[in-house]
């Protein structure tokens, strides 16, 4: 429902709405769907196009290919798993804190968000590389050094550190909402803060967990640097082998196939937590 | 902010928040302490202290020519977003039209198609016309990734403005132009103005959609770093990236001082 009323139906919307559209069908519409479309093509020994699902094929039999995806989708749940559950409790301390503490530690978290994530991973590079500070700890006090980059737990520590502050930022927006009344009545029937916990705030923090899980598992999906910092050639992901294969092999084809598989799984993630979220928000007002 | 009458106590939470804190910071302390390093390689230094990989920046003029390149891409790409998604919100927020939620997903969609293809499809377009200007197709796909963040904070601080302030400046004989320049304008300038920070950040910060469309020409600091990052093994990355979080640590006070960094996330 809007609030404003008085939102005129003029063509003035056209108007502003104008220069950006045109910008975006220039540099954003027409290169996507150029991509689309030449995922679908592949030239014969003539140099004609012709329709053909070869690169589809390829990306679906192959199972080269479809580890890539299957790594993808594992590191991303990973990543918003971990998330989630280290953000939840930051959450829900933030959310009874005293306002100057909460502003401070709210600062704390959020500026990690502001540097650039290259540093970042470098950071973690540092931390957790072969001869990094994690390692000649390990060693210092004569234990055996172990392999903590250059493999999944690398890439998910890089990609946790990259995107907890979304999560945080998300939970806090929906745990801040919860009327305490709710919560203390809860609490007066007899149930124990655990079972406040888990039959009270969690379920009416759902929509801010899914928001943050849906902005964290498609980032985490979709990003470049960090893998390849973190996860080397050993762990390679989507996004790396796409940029592999059009700047070092040339084969845009494959690439832009790969590029709409990764797309189509981001979608649908979102797709399917949007309805979940707004099925839930429907039955929390019914009920 | 009102104290919670529902309080969960125990040393429980804080330890976590504690311990998530120094999760999110400690890397940046180690990043720090290692660009002071005296050694070749990455490693926390325990005795001496050496401005060793400062000096070495110089010979490195990579760095400064991405730095600037990186700042101009920013601030271009910056401020065809906030004109650009200004108006985009102001049409979305205000006005009834056809196709209207079309634009608003439009408008939005680049924070859900993954950068990499974004990049590719640019790269794949230009390379198809033959057109090999680096610093125009990073502009391009720039100015495309950050107008979404102008049109949220832009839409969010024409949300709560009451649009009969500007009608009452019409009743008073303002043109339509001079009341939005001088009623409207004043009033969402802030959500403008942090559009265009986060548009600034986002652009300075860009990988994954820049490594497709930069180039000798036209190369920018994240991507250098990266580069460099990505073959050795040195402090002078770390040494790099401690000045680009001094440049971050003045971005994040201006904005907490003019704003409050809350308010802008939220």
């Amino acid at each position: 429902m809007q609030r404003n009323s008085q939102t005129t139906p003029t063509n003035l919307g056209w108007l502003f709405s104008l220069p950006a559209m045109l910008f975006f069908s220039a540099f954003f519409l027409l290169p996507l769907g150029a991509l689309c479309l030449r995922s679908f093509f592949e030239t014969t020994s003539a140099g004609v196009w012709v329709f053909s699902l070869a690169t589809y094929k390829e990306i679906f039999t192959d199972p080269y290919h479809l580890g890539l995806l299957w790594r993808t989708l594992k590191l991303s749940a990973m990543t918003t798993c971990v998330s989630i559950l280290l953000a939840f409790p930051v959450a829900l301390h933030l959310r009874q804190m005293s306002s100057r503490t909460r502003a401070l530690v709210t600062l704390a978290v959020l500026s990690p968000l502001l540097t650039s994530v290259i540093v970042r991973t470098l950071a973690w590079m540092v931390l957790l590389g072969p001869q990094g500070t994690i390692n000649r700890t390990l060693i210092s006090i004569g234990w055996q050094p172990y392999q903590l980059m250059y493999n999944d737990f690398g890439v998910v520590v890089g990609l946790t550190h990259v995107f907890l502050g979304y999560m945080i930022l998300s939970l806090m927006a929906t745990l801040d909402r919860i009327d305490d009344n709710i919560l203390l009545a809860a609490s007066n029937l007899g149930a124990n803060r655990w079972a406040v916990l888990w039959h009270v705030m969690i379920p009416l923090s759902l929509p801010g967990m899914l928001t943050g899980a849906v902005l964290v598992f498609t980032m985490s999906a979709s990003t470049y640097a960090t893998p390849v910092l973190l996860g080397g050639s050993k762990a390679k992901v989507l996004a790396t082998e796409i940029y592999d294969l059009a700047i070092n092999y040339l084969e845009f084809g494959l690439a832009a196939g790969m590029a709409v598989v990764l797309l189509l799984v981001v979608a649908l993630v979102v797709l399917c937590v949007t309805r979940f979220v707004e099925g839930g928000r429907r039955r929390v007002i019914f009920e | 902010m009102s104290q919670k009458a529902y309080v969960l106590s125990g040393p429980l939470l804080p330890i976590w928040t504690s311990a998530v804190v120094f999760f999110l910071l400690a890397p940046l302390v180690v990043v720090t302490l290692v660009s002071f390093s005296p050694f070749d390689y990455l490693s926390l230094p325990t005795t001496d202290f050496s401005l060793k990989w400062y000096r070495r920046l110089a010979e490195h003029p990579e760095f400064m020519s991405g730095a600037l390149h990186s700042i101009l891409l920013a601030t271009e790409a910056a401020c065809t977003a906030v004109v650009l998604g200004t108006l985009t919100a102001l049409a979305i927020v205000r006005y009834r039209f056809p196709f209207r939620e079309m634009v608003r997903g439009i408008a939005t969609a680049p924070l859900i198609v993954p950068m990499v293809m974004t990049g590719l499809a640019i790269l794949m377009m230009f390379s198809s016309l033959n057109w090999f200007d680096q610093h125009f197709r990073l502009y391009a796909g720039h100015a495309i990734l950050t107008l979404p963040y102008v049109v949220r904070t832009v839409s969010a601080s024409l949300t709560g403005f009451d649009m009969n302030q500007e009608l009452a400046a019409r009743n008073l004989g303002a043109s339509p132009f001079a009341a939005f320049m001088r009623i409207t304008l004043p009033q969402i300038t802030s959500g403008v103005f942090a559009g265009g920070v986060f548009a600034f950040i986002v652009s300075f910060d860009n990988v994954g959609l820049s490594i497709f469309l930069v180039g000798a020409q036209f190369n920018i600091l994240p991507v250098e770093l990266f580069s460099y990052a990505s073959y050795s093994n040195d402090p002078m990355a770390a040494a790099v990236s401690v000045l680009m979080i001094l440049f971050s640590v003045v971005a994040i006070a201006l904005l907490e001082y003019c704003f409050g960094l809350r308010r802008l996330m939220a």
